[in-house]
């Protein structure tokens, strides 16, 4: 077992879902001992490789090689107890059952004697694996629902490492943990590496990547575009470098805005009094006429929460929400207010993917267009072929059903109901996720005319990257309040807010 | 520690006794008022145990696929199907009751694995798939033996299984081998991850189709130990035209309900049992007081609009409680 | 590559028609032949006014229960709701004389259950489906105990000139109608637009401005008003109900719905046509089974079997994990 052993190899690994491509020959050589960052935007295929690796999915055509021999996991389990394990980005826990039963889902056989499982020899292992990564605070005999997002997502880590492994990958799960956890997961990487281990980092955020990892191999459009050695990042420009590889080119033109001019008008649209729901107290903001209100800060601070009180969705203990002076209980008092909302959830609360992308587009709409109680095809037409045309929606027509689109035009078509509507107070939440950064171009230019045309919106995003480079004004939640207030300016980073946010 | 030990052992014998006590009281009163003084003596234990078993061994077998998450409406018409099967194979044979006891297993296993394997294949939503295998199995008892159903009233030998002490037999396994299934065996516990959080299960490698396959054969050896006793409870005519199954199934359905919400004082092995005794007193209670036929239909009435309420009750009874004492409050 | 997914939708759209209208074709060919060749013929006017009688009361039925099966629902207790409203319309014609009370009473009860179902189901989220087996239970005890008050299986209107509800000019001129109003609201109103949006994706309806129980509560009415009208029709065509009337009609239903094509899912795809195709190739089985020998017992598996196959070539999942 030596250092720079190779140990494991991916050769020319496609990987199709029905049209789409996500990967289109990828390569990868992993070393013992290395700390490889894995970086691309949203769609890059970082992710998909390696879990092709660890056995959640099987790749289209391509090989790979793991100890010298051919490597070809039947699950996630099967990776698992010979070595490559993977933490993914969303919840993995099951809720419900206890610790030590999510600590070893899936392998209660180890626990069985005689054909019948035993409960507390399995407690008894996870709470010794638990003390192990000195997070023994974490009961292994108490249901998993009385932790928060964070120990949970520690249960999880426990859950993937054994005595076997050989590989960690960790795929975006920096952006959930709090400082604490945070380096509880890098004293780990680092310890892993030590003992000759290796881990992959997948990730979006430059920076992390430039602290912890070894080396470095950057994806764009599921292809590998750069490697970098431990000396290539070292070098000055190389932030810069990564994400000309990331984006593919030189920004031309403004991929956000050009501006600096976070003038707005002094009548305020959108206004949260004293808001008081859930773990959110005393929340309040005005959103004016043409202002770019922007909301940051990690998942799990409340932005999301605050986005949906906007428009209605939440019920508020205590205060308000107005929008011109007219208090918003519901979702259709909202819509009737000219209040828009594009949830985080595309799929499945923005979208309705079984239903064409008319359909979509007038739903708001529908009250607008009836006259008496009909409402005539013709119409619903007019208005869909007109958004179809502003957002230059790549279809065939606007019978199309929205589950045949790719990310970007999903969003459009969330983006084509509210101005279909003429709603002109908007809440965006995470507004350019899973959308190639080409069409995130696109729709940072329409967020602005949308602003130049006095619109209000609120921009909720996990991406500080684009709410600073959007926003008049910037806050940032922690802990469900706000925690920090920013002006536009040209010399803010995201390195100023961590403090914030963390 | 102590006494915080005791004290949360009796909160929970108090909240999962709650329910049956309170209905034996009422239901008591009902029949005493209206001149039936036999109601809670031991003549009545003695009829009553075999509703029990009947009811509770249906709602053991049910019981395993709701706690998955699958409301399975094809119970009812396999232990029709295989009623109606071991009942008239087994009088061929002279009435041997070993046979009869196996037969019923068997096919309501057989029957069983049809089920998951239409499901796990056809990968149609759940209720569809039961509705359409009920529909199938029912249609089959009009083709099998000239559709004339199977009448074991008058059979002494095989009729033994639905009375005092023998009934006790097919009970006490069906308790015993839901509580393999729930406590100790591998595939309740992965079943348990799959229902809670049917993603990750699979995602983490738990194979689905095996567990679903291993499910419901641990559900149709229970349904077969049903069988046994309601085979012989009246007589079984085949179906003709419709899902006449599906309330029968139903009614026992009720318990399993009440035995999941008394999980969390009791577990809901226990629960299951509690929610059976419950409903047959008042059943038994119903059918003192009216005539047969109305008993019944009352009866039906009464449970469906208990089923109603408390599914309500379990779904809405948190946002509810704080309502009045919001009101209360102020 | 838009158009390849474009090329996609539009052969599922023509998928959706081969079947409503294959199954329909499919089944006159067939019965036409071997109808004629076993002995009496499908189409002798005798067997035909059999036919439609038969379709008629599936038809209303079916046409309303789009609006339901759009929602993504199924309801179990159609057939017990048929039994009752016969039964209280022809109950109320032997002491009033008339049949108005009995109907409007009908439309009453049907408005209540309709709102209750909506309304509970709504509150249950996952299983949608209890309430309306709840109804199947609590109406057949009504039933029965209206059956054993009157002390027999089975009543007759008294005194009634029924020859209304045989006459086909009227079953086909309702079912026009019905069917007319209903796909109007269904493709033209909000009311029909929100249905199938709802059963779509509920949560983004909902997000969409639709007020999820007021246009449950109204899908289930329309229902609800098809279910009063077949029965009326139900009842007409004998001028007697018996507590055994409607017995199995939703399963009726759900075969009709199943054979037009109809997605047991609902949402977007559902159309009202699916209702009246599916309705004639139903009842084109029902009446042309006997008629080819099929012995009386082996209907009902036939059926079964046609309801399963049609099933899963139409309603099959690709991918992920197992539905719920």
């Amino acid at each position: 077992m030596k250092e720079n052993e190779i140990i494991f190899q991916a050769i020319n690994i496609k990987k199709e879902f029905d049209v789409t491509v996500a990967l289109k020959g990828a390569d990868i050589t992993l070393k013992r001992g290395e700390i490889r960052g894995l970086i691309g935007e949203n769609g890059s295929g970082k992710s998909t490789i390696m879990s092709i690796a660890a056995g959640m999915q099987s790749a289209t055509s391509g090989e790979m090689v793991y100890k010298g021999k051919t490597w070809n996991p039947t699950s996630m389990i099967d990776a698992n107890l010979q070595g490559i394990s993977m933490i993914l980005q969303e919840a993995n826990t099951i809720p419900g059952i206890t610790v030590a039963q999510n600590i070893f889902a899936g392998r209660e056989k180890e626990f069985t004697s005689h054909g019948i499982v035993r409960i507390k020899k399995m407690i008894r292992a996870a709470q010794a694996l638990l003390d192990k990564y000195e997070i023994g605070y974490i009961h292994a005999a108490d249901q998993i629902d009385r932790y928060n997002f964070e120990d949970r997502k520690l249960i999880e880590l426990v859950r993937c490492i054994n005595e076997n492994i050989e590989i960690l990958v960790v795929d975006e799960t920096t952006t959930a943990l709090s400082h604490n956890g945070r380096n509880v997961l890098y004293k780990l990487i680092h310890q892993l590496a030590e003992a000759h281990k290796t881990v992959v980092l997948i990730s979006h955020d430059i920076d992390e990547i430039l602290e912890h990892c070894t080396s470095l191999t950057v994806l764009r459009d599921g292809e590998i575009m750069g490697e970098l050695t431990k000396e290539d990042m070292q070098k000055s420009d190389i932030a810069n470098k990564i994400r000309y590889l990331m984006i593919g080119r030189e920004m031309t033109g403004d991929y956000y805005r050009s501006d600096y001019d976070s003038v707005c008008s002094e009548v305020s649209r959108l206004s949260f009094q004293h808001v008081t729901f859930g773990r959110i107290k005393d929340f309040n903001l005005e959103v004016h006429a043409g202002e770019i209100v922007g909301i940051g800060g990690l998942s799990g601070c409340g932005m999301h929460e605050i986005g949906r009180a906007g428009y209605g969705l939440e019920k508020l203990i205590e205060g308000k929400v107005l929008c011109d002076g007219k208090i918003v209980k519901s979702c259709k008092d909202a819509i009737k207010y000219g209040i828009g909302y594009i949830s985080k959830n595309r799929d499945t609360e923005a979208l309705i993917l079984n239903g064409s992308i008319q359909d979509n587009i007038v739903l708001p709409s529908l009250p607008d267009l009836q006259k008496g109680i009909y409402i005539s095809k013709k119409s619903e037409h007019m208005l869909s072929d007109k958004e179809i045309e502003r957002f230059h929606i790549k279809c065939a027509d606007g019978n199309q059903w929205v589950n045949t689109l790719s990310g970007g035009n999903k969003q459009k078509v969330s983006f084509a109901k509210w101005t279909a509507k003429g709603a002109n107070i908007i809440i965006m939440d995470c507004p350019t996720r899973g959308v190639d950064v080409g069409v995130k171009q696109f729709m940072y230019q329409q967020i602005m005319e949308m602003k130049k045309a006095g619109n209000a919106i609120l921009m909720i995003s996990e991406e500080l990257t684009e709410l600073i480079g959007m926003s008049d004004r910037l806050l940032i939640m922690k802990d469900f309040e706000i925690s920090g207030q920013f002006k536009r300016s040209s010399g803010l980073k995201p390195a100023d807010m961590i403090n914030y946010m963390v | 520690m102590f006494k915080e030990k005791i004290q949360s052992i009796l909160k929970n014998i108090c909240g999962a006794l709650v329910l049956p006590v309170l209905m034996y009281v009422v239901m008591m009163i009902f029949c005493f008022q209206n001149g039936k003084m036999y109601y809670g003596s031991v003549a009545m234990w003695r009829s009553l145990i075999s509703t029990i078993a009947a009811s509770a061994t249906c709602a053991y077998g049910i019981g395993i696929q709701f706690k998955s998450g699958r409301l399975d409406f094809s119970a009812g018409s396999v232990m029709l199907l295989s009623a109606i099967i071991a009942g008239n194979v087994s009088q061929m044979f002279g009435n041997n009751l070993i046979i009869f006891s196996l037969l019923c297993i068997f096919l309501c296993v057989l029957l069983n694995i049809g089920v998951a394997i239409v499901y796990i294949y056809g990968r149609l939503p759940i209720i569809i798939v039961t509705l359409g295998m009920a529909l199938l199995y029912e249609s089959i008892t009009a083709v099998v033996f000239e559709g004339r159903g199977v009448n074991l009233t008058a059979n002494s030998t095989l009729k033994s299984l639905t009375l005092f002490p023998l009934v006790l037999i097919p009970l006490v396994m069906s308790i015993f081998i839901y509580a393999i299934f729930t406590y100790w065996s591998v595939t309740g516990r992965q079943a348990q991850i799959l229902a809670n959080n049917q993603q990750a299960g699979v995602n983490i490698g738990i194979n689905e189709q095996k567990n679903i396959l291993v499910s419901y054969i641990y559900s149709g050896i229970i349904l077969g130990l049903a069988t046994m006793i309601y085979a012989s409870t009246g007589i079984i005519s085949a179906s003709f035209s419709s899902l006449s199954s599906i309330g029968g199934m139903f009614t026992n359905l009720l318990p399993v309900f009440v035995g999941l919400i008394l999980a969390r004082f009791c577990g809901d092995t226990m629960g299951i049992l509690l929610g059976v005794i419950t409903m047959s007193l008042m059943e038994f209670a119903m059918k003192a007081v009216l005539k047969a036929e109305l008993g019944s239909a009352v009866t039906t009435m009464m449970i469906g609009v208990f089923l109603l309420f408390i599914n309500i009750a379990d779904a809405k009874g948190a946002v509810f409680i704080k309502w009045v004492q919001s009101k209360l409050g102020k | 590559m838009a158009h390849q997914r474009a090329g996609k939708k539009i052969s599922s759209d023509v998928k959706q028609n081969i079947i409503m209208f294959g199954g329909l074709v499919f089944c006159i060919i067939f019965f036409s032949i071997f109808t004629s060749l076993h002995g009496q013929s499908i189409w002798n006017p005798e067997k035909l006014s059999t036919l439609i009688s038969d379709v008629i009361v599936t038809a209303l039925l079916s046409v309303g229960a789009v609006f339901v099966y759009a929602l993504g629902n199924i309801d179990i207790s159609t057939g017990k709701q048929v039994g009752l409203y016969a039964t209280l319309m022809v109950v109320i014609q032997q002491q009033t004389g008339s049949l108005l009370w009995g109907v409007l009473l009908s439309f009453l009860i049907a408005i209540f259950i309709a709102i209750v179902n909506a309304i509970t189901g709504e509150l249950l989220h996952i299983y949608a489906i209890i309430p309306s087996v709840v109804f199947m239970f609590v109406l057949s005890g009504l039933s029965t105990i209206i059956y054993s008050n009157l002390g027999c299986r089975s009543i007759s209107l008294y005194n009634y000139d029924y020859s209304i509800f045989k006459n086909p000019w009227v079953m086909v001129g309702t079912l026009i109608i019905e069917s007319l109003l209903v796909a109007f609201v269904f493709n033209k109103t909000m009311v029909g637009k929100y249905t199938k949006a709802i059963g779509a994706n509920a949560i983004s309806a909902s997000q969409g401005g639709a007020n999820i129980i007021k246009y449950k509560v109204m899908a289930y009415i329309v229902m609800g008003v098809c279910t009063v009208v077949a029965s009326l029709f139900q009842m007409g065509y004998t001028a007697s109900a018996s507590d055994s009337t409607g017995t199995g009609y939703e399963l009726n239903v759900m075969i009709a719905l199943i054979l037009g094509g109809m997605p047991l899912s609902g949402g977007m795809k559902s159309r009202v046509s699916s209702a009246l195709v599916g309705a004639m190739t139903f009842s084109l089985l029902n009446v042309g089974l006997p008629l080819i020998g099929v012995p009386v017992n082996f209907t009902f598996m036939v059926k079964a079997l046609i309801f399963m196959i049609v099933v899963l070539i139409t309603c099959r999942k690709r991918g992920g994990v197992l539905p719920r």
